[in-house]
Formats: structure tokens, C-alpha cells, sequence
């Protein structure tokens, strides 16, 4: 009774099922597919071209700048490309939270019942999440691949990368969680993911060059860009992490609103 | 049980729920009867905590919708309209997954999940996904997540949709014997399913409540005017004049029936008087021979079309004029 009675009542049942839910589905191993094709690829080029610099015919191939250094060419990367790939995924894993419900009906089955809303929007989120980790745990064959070549990774520069990854899905999956309430349509929501993590995306760039000093700094610190960037470093930026935190914070707090709108007085 | 006074419930312009007061004792099975749009789904979902009221107040087992919200809906099982459900899982997976929702320990749970489907009779489909089913069981998948953790009350909006009649039939005889255990409001749009199963009726139309009571004093309060029809054969003038001069008779007019000498008498009777007994004797004893004599009641179906009808005229009138 105490549990049920606090904010998040009825979170792990929700967890539970929405974890369920996506590990039945064939879409997330759709997804699974297609980051793990996609990164082994890269990782296969990213290795021979690291063995090709390395050999004494292939060092005047390299690229001025490019440092002989396994942790920095092939893991960071990598890094770079899930992260371009979860950009692109997440929305499609992110849109059917809450549209599917409100299309089926079963959104009204759910806040019926005693849950809160905060403890449907944790259960989701934090189901959606999970399953983002288990994704990514399954891209960490890379960094022993390299271990076994003998490239002696950095491994605080991995564990740092796979927390910056870690926290930008929880960033993408809120705003996803966001569109999805928004809507009964997994399409709409979906699209409105997209544009919208674009913006958010290329705003510090977009607004290098115009505005005043202000206007400048604010849409970096914005961005979702510059902030990610830091992590490949193996230093997590407790800044950087904050952004962060408090981007999914702010959108899950937003969800929670929507959410909230049937009890609206109008 | 239910207790629901000054209800009223505004979406923008529109006034789905207008004023309405009523009370559902433990125990009973009350229908809300009302035409599509009547504000029949609106009233559940205000008692369900899905949506608060404008104004007035709801409680359910003595706790207020507002104030004892989470309270409120450990109280009642809730099967919404069009039965929602995760196609995705097993019968038994869907079910267990709504004992979790109500906060049931692992093996209450299980023994909640597992009377939930012997009462549905579900038990052979548990391990069947819900998309695979047919209607008829996914309706009854809908009833058995509300019976989950046996509430004490059970709020059901429309839960024979779209059922074939053996199947309508299983649902209501499964309702029906609910009563005196679980206090049941259910809403419909068909007639007979509240005659058969409800022993309490609000007739709801446009937002308001036109009319409470059992279906049998419904349909009493509502005609004064008895309707009997019988196949008689005989002498027909001589029939009808001895009918007539029953005490209690207000008209009676035969026809030719389908059968050759027979004739079809339509009697109207005053309520107030029992001259049933004595039109069968009148016939005899006027050499007739009577083959069938049956009353018509006034059905369940004329009140209701009465009472719902009752706020047209108006509306009705204005249109044959612009005709």
C-alpha cells in the first residue's frame, strides 16, 4: 500500500511489461539488426584501415592529424556512429509509448487502475531505457575485439563513452515519450521526434552566425551537440551529464502534463 | 455503494453529464440505458477517476473520486468501452499483468488470476495470445481483467457489444448471478439486456437522468393501459358485445385472424382493474372458443422510446413545420 500511495506507484508492473512488450516485438530486433550491422561494418573498415596506417608501406596513407592510437580511431569512432545510429532508431522504438495506448484504448485501462500517472510515465521510460542498455551491451564485443587484437583499450574512455551514450538515450527516448503523448498516431509521433531532436540537434550550429553574443551561447548550451562530445574524452563533464539529466527531466515533466490534460477543466 | 449527486461534466461547450443524482445500493445490478452519446461512458469514467467532474460529487464504498482517488479505483473493476487489451500477451499474461497494476502480491495474484478465469471460463484459452482469440473471448478476456482481485464493484460500459446472441446470453447470465455479491453498474443501449440482467434502470438521455426505478415499476408508472390480444372463434358481433361489457374493458376490436372462423380480438384494458378473468368467461359463456389470450405489457423498449422522446417534440414539431 505504501508503495502504490508514493509518486511512481505502479512503475515495475508497467517496467515490466513494456520490456516485455518490446523484446516480443520483432521491431527491436529490427533495430538491433540494423545497429549491429551497421557498427560491425564500420568497425571491420575502421580495423583494417587502423592495420593498414600501422604497417610501414601504409603510414604515408594516414590523414594528417590522425593519431596511431586503437582507443581513439576505433572506439570513438564507433562511439559516433551509435551514436548517429540511436539518433535515428529511438524515435522508432520511443513512438508507440503512449500513441499505442491511446489508440487501443488501453491508456484509459491503465490510469484507471491505481497507478499514477508519474509511475506510467517511469514505467515506460525506464523500459524503453533498459532495453536502449541492452542494445548497447550488445555492442560491447568492439572494445574486447580490440582488447583481443592486442589494442589495449582505454577502458575509462569506453566506460565513459557507454555512460555519454546511456545518457543521450535517455535524452532522445524523453523527447520520443513526449511526441508519443502528444498523439495517437505512432507515425505523428515519430516525425515529431525527428524534427524535433534535429532542431535541438543543429541549433547551437545553426545559430553560430547570427544573433547577438547571447543568443549565440544560449543555443549551444541548448544543443545537444557540444555536449555529447566530451564524453569520448574518458572524463565524464559533470556539466555535460547535467544537460543531460535535466533535458530528460524537463520532457518527462512535459509527458506528465499531457498526460494530465484529461483532468483539465475546460 | 455508488452514490453520485449534482453530477455535472462539461467538455469545452459540451455538457456530456448535466446534474445527474443516483445511488447504487451493494449488491445491486443497475443499468444505465440511454441512446448513444446519452453521457453514459462519461458518468464511468468520473466514478473511475479517468476524468474529474465539473461539479457535484461521486463516491464509491463511502470514498470521494477526488479525495481518495487511488483508494477509489483499488475498489472497482473497470472494463471501458470497446474492451481495450494487450494483443501482444497470453489471456494469463494480460490478467496477471492487471493483478500487478492493483498491487497484488505474487501469490494472491495468482489465485485472483486463476478465479478471474474459472469465473469467465476462460481457464482453457490462459495460455493464448489475446490478438488470437475470437470476439466472444476477448470480450470475456475484458471482464475477467476487471473481476481481477474480486472488487466489490464493477463498472462495465457496454460489455455485450458486439457479441453474438449465445454469447450475449453467457455474459448475462454471468452478470446476473453477481448479484447480491458485487454491486455492478452497466451500461447499454439494448433494452432487453436490462430487463434480463439489471434489477435497477437509469434511463440517461442527453446528459440528464429522465427516469429511475426496477424495470417492472418502469414500465408500470409508465401506461395505464393494459394491451391483451386473444384468437377466439364464434359468432363475431356477439363476442365483441359480451367483451365490451366487461367492466374494466375500454375497447375491443376483432379481426380476421390467419386461421379460417377464427378471429384476433385486441382488448384494451384498464390497469386498474383485474378483468382479465372475466373477458375468458364473457367469451365462453357467449359461445365462443378461446384459443389464446395473452397481455402485452407495455415493453421496456416503449418507455424507454417514450421517455427519451419526451424532450423531442419540440424539435419534432419545428421540423414538420419547416416541412
Amino acid at each position: 500500500m505504501a508503495r502504490e500511495a508514493s509518486l511512481g506507484g505502479g512503475m515495475g508492473p508497467i517496467l515490466r511489461r513494456e520490456v516485455q512488450a518490446y523484446l516480443t516485438s520483432p521491431l527491436f530486433y529490427v533495430i538491433v539488426g540494423i545497429v549491429l550491422l551497421a557498427t560491425s561494418v564500420l568497425f571491420v573498415f575502421l580495423v583494417d584501415q587502423f592495420a593498414l596506417f600501422s604497417t610501414p608501406g601504409g603510414r604515408e596513407y594516414r590523414p594528417p592529424g590522425v593519431e596511431l592510437n586503437a582507443t581513439q580511431f576505433l572506439i570513438k569512432n564507433s562511439y559516433y556512429m551509435i551514436h548517429f545510429l540511436l539518433l535515428f532508431t529511438l524515435p522508432i522504438l520511443s513512438m508507440r509509448l503512449i500513441a499505442e495506448e491511446r489508440k487501443s484504448g488501453t491508456l484509459e485501462l491503465l490510469v484507471t487502475n491505481p497507478v499514477r500517472d508519474w509511475g506510467l510515465l517511469l514505467g515506460k521510460y525506464f523500459g524503453a531505457l533498459a532495453v536502449v542498455a541492452l542494445l548497447l551491451a550488445l555492442t560491447l564485443p568492439y572494445p574486447i575485439a580490440v582488447q583481443l587484437l592486442g589494442g589495449q583499450p582505454e577502458w575509462a574512455v569506453v566506460a565513459s563513452c557507454f555512460a555519454g551514450l546511456i545518457l543521450v538515450s535517455a535524452s532522445y527516448l524523453s523527447f520520443g515519450l513526449f511526441a508519443s503523448s502528444l498523439t495517437e498516431s505512432q507515425v505523428v509521433a515519430a516525425v515529431l521526434s525527428y524534427v524535433g531532436l534535429f532542431l535541438l540537434y543543429i541549433i547551437g550550429n545553426l545559430m553560430s552566425n547570427s544573433g547577438g553574443e547571447f543568443v549565440r551561447r544560449l543555443s549551444e548550451a541548448v544543443s545537444i551537440e557540444p555536449h555529447f562530445q566530451s564524453f569520448t574524452s574518458g572524463k565524464i563533464a559533470l556539466i555535460d551529464a547535467t544537460y543531460f539529466i535535466l533535458f530528460s527531466l524537463f520532457f518527462l515533466f512535459l509527458s506528465a502534463q499531457v498526460l494530465g490534460m484529461r483532468r483539465w477543466k475546460l | 455503494m455508488i452514490e453520485v449527486r449534482n453530477l455535472t461534466k462539461h467538455y469545452g461547450a459540451v455538457r456530456a453529464v448535466n446534474n445527474v443524482t443516483f445511488s447504487v445500493e451493494a449488491g445491486d445490478i443497475l443499468g444505465f440505458l440511454g441512446p448513444n452519446g446519452a453521457g453514459k461512458s462519461t458518468t464511468m469514467r468520473v466514478l473511475t477517476c479517468y476524468t474529474p467532474p465539473t461539479s457535484g460529487e461521486a463516491r464509491v464504498a463511502g470514498l470521494d473520486i477526488r479525495k481518495d482517488s487511488l483508494e477509489v479505483r483499488r475498489t472497482i473493476g473497470y472494463q471501458p468501452e470497446s474492451t481495450p487489451l494487450y494483443g501482444d500477451m497470453t489471456v494469463r499474461g494480460y490478467l496477471d499483468f492487471m493483478g500487478r497494476l492493483k498491487g497484488l502480491p505474487g501469490a494472491r495474484r495468482r489465485s485472483a488470476v486463476d478465479d478471474a478465469l474459472q469465473e469467465t471460463g476462460l481457464t482453457d484459452v490462459a495460455r493464448r495470445l489475446v490478438r488470437n482469440l475470437s470476439k466472444g473471448y476477448r470480450q470475456r478476456v475484458g471482464l475477467a481483467q476487471a473481476l481481477v482481485g474480486d472488487p466489490k464493484v464493477l463498472i462495465l460500459d457496454e460489455p455485450t457489444v458486439g457479441l453474438d446472441p449465445r454469447q450475449i446470453r453467457e455474459i448475462r447470465s454471468l452478470i446476473r448471478g453477481m448479484r447480491g455479491r458485487r454491486t455492478v453498474l452497466l451500461s447499454t443501449h439494448i433494452l432487453p439486456e436490462v430487463s434480463l440482467t439489471c434489477n435497477k434502470v437509469v434511463i440517461i438521455n442527453e446528459g440528464r437522468i429522465e427516469a429511475i426505478g426496477t424495470p417492472e415499476n418502469l414500465v408500470g408508472e409508465m401506461q395505464d393501459t393494459l394491451e391483451a390480444r386473444a384468437v377466439v372463434q364464434g359468432d363475431r358481433v356477439a363476442l365483441e358485445k359480451a367483451v365490451a361489457a366487461v367492466a374494466g374493458v375500454k375497447s375491443v376490436t376483432l379481426e380476421d385472424s390467419t386461421v379460417e372462423k377464427r378471429f384476433e380480438a385486441a382488448i384494451r384494458i384498464d390497469r386498474s382493474v383485474e378483468a382479465r378473468p372475466a373477458i375468458a368467461r364473457a367469451i365462453i359463456q357467449a359461445g365462443g372458443e378461446l384459443f389464446e389470450f395473452r397481455t402485452q405489457g407495455m415493453s421496456l423498449e416503449d418507455v424507454f422510446l417514450k421517455v427519451v422522446s419526451r424532450g423531442a417534440p419540440e424539435a419534432a414539431e419545428e421540423d414538420n413545420h419547416g416541412a
